[in-house]
């Protein structure tokens, strides 16, 4: 499963398609818009567009639980679940717990969605180059914190790729290597990885 | 002559936890392949002019991650992000030696040993 398309005519018409949007659908196009830019692995791209999402009952709970996760704005999302549980929307109670504890600790660490999509960027990056990209519906999330006796506490977030564990090996090695020359070690509370799916 | 991290990574592989299709198998083997890994960076670290900079309130694993992350060497030092990276994966690994030890309301499969597998040739090779 390899992407084809052509990245920079994506974000064109990603961005295009979000001109004069008539208001009463534009939460949702923003959350799909998000999406697409997310599953093209541009994580601050993506999150530019769901950070605009102001009416989460105009949004399909599925598309924009899964989006927030998928483009990594744990924060953003987390404000989401809480309007959404004001609203009385139904939500996958599992993927909602661990976005909204994920958030929690990255709030409580000072590392901003921004922060998250800039070292997430640097892998996107690599994947791209590989033409690959999530297995799944986004990345995956596990939590270390007190439930698991992890200090500090820290969000890993897994990019799951379908190819064999030694190409994914490779991928991750070059992204660390290459996040580390460009940004420095990684927030504590903040791990990023590439595994076979 | 003392075992070396080498050693123990080469017992994890004879042991090949794939064949024997038990979860404890499995277990046990990201135990020992994290071990290895661990004791490859402490190499490392010790040979290191300056140690990383420790945490407290953690446990001795994961302080000695931190260290590799933040290490105590100049920036213009080659080792410096050879630390960091080693730490990198190394901290990911602690992670899932954790859950394999510790929580056995988790289910663990196979492809754990493989990722254990892979991501400590990525410890042995920052460390080199």
């Amino acid at each position: 499963m390899v992407l084809l398309g052509n990245f920079d005519q994506a974000l064109y018409h990603v961005k295009i398609s979000n001109t004069g949007l008539p208001l009463d659908n534009k939460d949702l196009h923003l959350a799909n818009s998000s999406t697409t830019i997310a599953n093209c692995n541009f994580y601050l791209e993506s999150q530019l567009y769901y950070y605009q999402i102001k009416n989460v009952s105009l949004v399909d709970p599925f598309i924009f639980l899964n989006a927030g996760i998928n483009c990594l704005a744990l924060i953003k999302l987390k404000e989401l679940i809480m309007d959404a549980n004001k609203f009385g929307i139904k939500l996958d109670e599992v993927k909602a717990g661990s976005a909204t504890r994920a958030a929690e600790i990255l709030e409580s660490a000072n590392v901003s969605d921004e922060t998250v999509a800039k070292f997430a960027d640097v892998f996107g990056e690599v994947l791209r180059e590989n033409r690959l990209f999530n297995a799944d519906l986004h990345p995956t999330i596990a939590i270390g914190d007190d439930s698991n006796n992890w200090h500090p506490h820290t969000v890993f977030i897994s990019f799951k790729v379908k190819t064999d564990a030694v190409t994914a090996a490779n991928l991750y090695k070059t992204s660390v290597k290459r996040s580390i020359k460009r940004y420095g070690a990684m927030p504590d509370a903040l791990h990023l990885s590439i595994e076979a799916a | 002559m003392p075992v070396t991290p080498q050693d123990l990574l080469d017992s994890a592989k004879r042991f090949d936890a794939s064949k024997t299709n038990c979860e404890a198998d499995y277990r046990a083997c990201v135990s020992r392949v994290y071990y290895a890994a661990y004791h490859s960076a402490q190499e490392f670290h010790k040979n290191l002019s300056q140690p990383g900079i420790s945490i407290a309130g953690c446990g001795m694993h994961k302080s000695f991650v931190n260290q590799l992350q933040y290490p105590g060497i100049t920036k213009t030092d080659p080792d410096y992000n050879k630390s960091i990276e080693a730490g990198h994966y190394l901290k990911k690994m602690l992670f899932n030696r954790t859950t394999c030890d510790y929580d056995n309301t988790y289910t663990i499969a196979i492809n754990s040993v493989t990722l254990a597998f892979a991501d400590a040739e990525l410890v042995f090779d920052a460390v080199k």
